[in-house]
């Protein structure tokens, strides 16, 4: 198996800046009821690339990841301030439609969180709030999200079983291809290998690499060389400050600040 | 400030240690080498040989040492460049180590011939004395990660290829005049040829040190 993006590969496309923004931040600042977690961050994440996020534990990488599908919602005494605009909407806006966001920009969790159904019911769920498909259009668009998240051979001959009978690895896909199966414009992904074997972490970054042809990812991982063979722009954020936003080929050779720096070669704290 | 893993900070300053080692070698090489031609003492040629073989497993130790670090820790940034160009940086000082080597060894036929003599020592002093003071220089810049230091060194580079001609020049003028000279002349051009080279390869290792510190690589005027 080899990955699509190494870092080689990355530099080569590093410098595409004409890469459209799909995700412009501005001004974001994110509230604990009192407890500040994010500090003014601004940022542009660009379309059908891979953006990773990386800084030390409580430095609000989840948390921004968190504001961009409105999941903090969810919860009382959490508030955002400032723009995130997406396809020409304000996300933080109150009168936005929650589900459809959360159509549009699907998430994964660090543990794989899948429903206590059948596999083939874990991905026709989603797809159901969304849209009306026939039986056989379902059955079509559970084989695709399966293919797309590479997990259709493991599984085809076995989707009525209990999604839960799967392994660790196989649910994390599971959660993917649920997460694809809606046809997400954008993608969250919250250490998605954390819980992961080695073998199992190759096959989903392996997935990141393809995916990225037809989304766009935000990834926040605690491994740095994850960041580095999967994305292709790196953010290092420390204490909700967003440090710095710089091609991943960059920031892991010459990053641009001292601060990135220390944290990338393990001289932190 | 320091790495989180003191083990690391070690096994980065035991890479840093045995290339300065290997450079205080062939400092120390030059010195005799160009003693070795300006003096009838063979024994200095035979130490030149014998030491460049510490040189030559220094170098070894200090590929080894790199990879299991890489293998390791997965360096990033400043640690990074700093492996990788201080196993390019052994590879360069080897290569010296040869240049030296060849140095004596053509000291040794200026000691078995007496025509060579009296050509032979105030035609190279100049060039060996400009070298041995790069390469002084270069392993002080290293030692210390003096980026400005290192740039005086790279632009001293000139001035021994400048002197390398004027020997070309002189050796012509030479061997025109009096064709006994042809020898002699064939064996100070080696020798130049081969202090050349090492100012070259110091060159090489005044490029590292602005590589380490700065993150951009100088080499071929980038």
């Amino acid at each position: 198996m080899s990955f699509q993006v190494s870092l080689g590969d990355a530099a080569k496309e590093a410098p595409k800046t004409n890469a459209v923004t799909k995700i412009a931040i501005k001004n974001l600042n994110f509230f604990y009821g009192s407890f500040q977690g994010l500090r003014n961050i601004s940022m542009e994440i660009p379309e059908r690339q891979v953006t990773a996020y990386i800084g030390p534990s409580g430095c609000g990488k989840s948390t921004l990841l968190r504001t961009l599908n409105r999941m903090y919602s969810l919860y009382p005494g959490q508030r955002a301030e400032g723009e995130i605009i997406f396809n020409g909407a304000n996300v933080l806006d109150p009168k936005q439609d929650l589900n459809a966001l959360r159509g549009q920009i699907g998430m994964v969790f660090q543990k794989p969180t899948p429903f206590p159904m059948s596999i083939y019911d874990n991905i026709a769920f989603g797809v159901k709030l969304y849209e009306k498909l026939s039986k056989s259009d379902m059955d079509d668009r559970v084989e695709w999200a399966l293919k797309k998240a590479a997990l259709w051979g493991e599984v085809k001959d076995k989707l009525s079983q209990s999604g839960l009978s799967l392994s660790g690895g196989q649910q994390q896909r599971l959660c993917i291809a649920r997460g694809i199966a809606v046809k997400p414009e954008v993608l969250l992904l919250d250490e998605p290998t954390s819980a992961l074997d080695p073998i199992s972490t190759a096959r989903i970054e392996e997935l990141i690499s393809e995916l990225r042809d037809d989304y766009t990812i935000v990834i926040v991982t605690h491994n740095m060389q994850q960041a580095a063979r999967v994305s292709q722009h790196t953010a290092y954020m420390y204490l909700g400050e967003l440090i710095e936003f710089t091609p991943t080929a960059e920031i892991f050779v010459k990053p641009k600040d001292k601060r990135t720096e220390d944290y990338i070669t393990g001289r932190f704290g | 400030m320091e790495h989180t893993s003191k083990q690391f900070e070690l096994e980065l300053e035991d890479l840093r240690s045995s290339l300065l080692a290997m450079g205080g070698i062939v400092e120390a090489q030059m010195e005799r080498a160009m003693r070795a031609i300006a003096t009838n003492d063979s024994e200095l040629v035979e130490a030149v040989s014998r030491e460049d073989k510490k040189v030559n497993s220094l170098q070894m130790d200090i590929d080894r040492k790199g990879m299991e670090i890489i293998a390791k820790r997965q360096p990033a940034a400043v640690d990074l460049r700093q492996i990788l160009c201080t196993m390019q940086a052994a590879g360069d000082i080897e290569r010296i180590g040869d240049e030296i080597k060849k140095i004596a060894e053509r000291a040794k036929q200026f000691q078995a011939n007496e025509r060579f003599q009296s050509l032979r020592l105030n035609e190279v002093k100049h060039i060996g004395v400009l070298v041995q003071d790069m390469l002084k220089e270069t392993l002080n810049a290293f030692a210390r990660l003096d980026v400005i230091a290192a740039g005086e060194v790279i632009g001293r580079d000139k001035a021994v290829d400048e002197e390398f001609e004027r020997i070309m020049r002189l050796i012509v003028t030479y061997t025109l005049e009096d064709p006994r000279t042809i020898g002699a002349g064939i064996e100070i051009a080696f020798l130049a040829k081969a202090a050349e080279r090492v100012a070259d390869h110091t060159k090489n290792l005044s490029e590292y040190v602005i590589h380490i510190v700065q993150g951009k690589d100088p080499r071929h005027g980038g």
